[in-house]
């Protein structure tokens, strides 16, 4: 019964609501603003997740995670025109990239942090996850999104994974939710025009939001955080010239063998460093 | 002389009056302190636990119980079930979320008297980021003199039950129980 609750919540409630809201919106704003589908589709699913699995957060939030609720429904407004493109997009990123670290962080600032440590985390982590953003939105423009959709896929399985077997039951499963959502988009995709310029920032937001709160507030090791979110940029393998001309499906197939070789010492980690401790079933 | 023995009477007064109110003052042993908790997994066995090193302050006035307080301190971190995985799992941001919250403390707002040895401690209890108030019985279990130093000693002890959704810890319910059962045993010492 609990297994089935929670399938139900964090699975088949989230793709449901992710499907319909693209489904829905695609209708409505037909082709000249296809990102918002995907922008709202990606985080309507979820916040559904969230909100069922572990409930909606108080207002103000209290918890880290539950200030990614919010961003995540902020960075929703990416899918609108003026976001998605010029200096709106680029403000868009940057303040949703110095959200995400100044309110997931601050617990480390109050708690543990002197002033140095702070700063060299913050500006680290801040040109990291901006070069990340740029790195991915990049291989996204020449990619139309396909190919992109799959690695995040792929990518958000696997911090499940590792979140799941470093003491943290409820961030992997509201990044499984974020996997079930990408593979919603990932199936439309492959029938309707899915604008990586929504979904894009939507899906990054809740990836490095999901991998500050492991490594920062669960078990989830430096290296395992590093290789989740180094596996994004391995998508950049099916620009190779050998294979940029060829199917569809063959350029999805080596892009996720690649982000599979990224992501694979991460939950092998995890899965050593799961089975040295004592035996323990949630 | 006669100024000699006036310091001398000064100093003994004032000596007095701060035995007298070290008397009142208790530091919390967290050695001979327990807090432990318990909470009812699958509706199928209680599980136990319980929080190492308790730290805080006792004000005790006997005469005046609303001059007393009481505040109590303990790290999220030194939960401690016997299973380094399952205190691991407590710590993450599935229940305690240790590393956002290190601190769970009470402080008290009012004490009364109840019949014999018993008081009704009402006070705020913060825990997980979330402060809520809440009122407990408390037993006075007993008082002694130290019996090497010859401070005194005094202890209490309480039961009472809180839901963990109270405080937003809502992960896995109501497969691990909402209610949790906490057992308090405070011992002070003067100093």
């Amino acid at each position: 019964m609990f297994v089935l609750r929670i399938s139900l919540q964090a699975i088949v409630l989230p793709a449901l609501v992710s499907g319909f809201s693209f489904w829905v919106l695609y209708r409505l704003t037909g082709r000249a603003r296809q990102s918002l589908p995907a922008a709202a589709a990606l985080a309507a699913g979820y916040l559904t997740g969230h909100a069922t699995t572990i409930g909606p957060p108080p207002l103000p939030p209290v918890e880290t995670t539950q200030w990614l609720f919010v961003l995540v429904a902020l960075s929703a407004l990416s899918g609108l025109g003026p976001f998605q493109r010029g200096p709106w997009r680029l403000g868009m990123v940057v303040t949703l990239i110095a959200g995400l670290l100044g309110l997931t962080l601050k617990p480390m600032f109050v708690h543990h942090w002197e002033i140095g440590e702070a700063t060299f985390w913050c500006a680290g982590l801040f040109a990291g996850f901006l070069v990340l953003y740029y790195l991915v939105e990049w291989l996204a423009l020449r990619d139309g999104g396909t190919i992109l959709l799959a690695a995040f896929l792929l990518v958000s399985l696997a911090s499940a994974a590792v979140l799941g077997l470093s003491a943290t039951a409820l961030l992997a499963q509201l990044s499984g939710t974020t996997a079930v959502c990408l593979g919603v988009l990932f199936a439309f995709s492959l029938r309707y025009a899915v604008s990586p310029a929504g979904w894009l920032l939507v899906g990054l937001i809740i990836l490095t939001g999901l991998g500050l709160n492991g490594y920062f507030y669960a078990q989830v090791t430096g290296w395992n955080a590093f290789c989740l979110l180094a596996a994004l940029p391995a998508a950049w393998v099916s620009q190779l010239r050998s294979i940029r001309d060829r199917s569809l499906w063959l350029r999805i197939s080596v892009t996720l063998a690649a982000v599979l070789l990224v992501t694979a010492p991460a939950v092998t980690g995890a899965l050593i460093g799961f089975l040295d401790t004592p035996e323990y079933d949630y | 002389m006669p100024k000699r023995m006036f310091t001398a009477i000064v100093l003994s007064i004032m000596l007095q009056s701060s035995l007298l109110v070290a008397d009142h003052t208790y530091k919390v042993d967290p050695v001979h302190s327990t807090v432990l908790f318990k909470a009812k997994r699958f509706d199928v066995v209680n599980v136990y636990g319980r929080f190492n090193g308790l730290q805080g302050t006792l004000i005790i006035d006997d005469e005046n119980p609303a001059a007393s307080s009481v505040e109590l301190e303990i790290k999220a971190e030194a939960v401690d079930t016997n299973n380094e995985r399952r205190d691991n799992h407590l710590r993450s941001p599935d229940f305690l979320n240790a590393t956002q919250f290190p601190r769970i403390s009470f402080k008290s707002v009012k004490i009364d008297k109840l019949e014999g040895n018993r008081y009704e401690v009402s006070g705020d209890l913060s825990l997980h980021g979330v402060t809520q108030s809440i009122v407990v019985e408390v037993e006075h279990v007993g008082s002694a003199q130290h019996p090497r130093r010859g401070t005194p000693l005094i202890g209490f002890e309480t039961t009472f039950t809180i839901k963990r959704s109270d405080f937003g810890m809502n992960f896995m319910l109501p497969a691990l129980s909402d209610e949790i059962q906490l057992i308090i045993a405070v011992h002070g010492m003067a100093p």
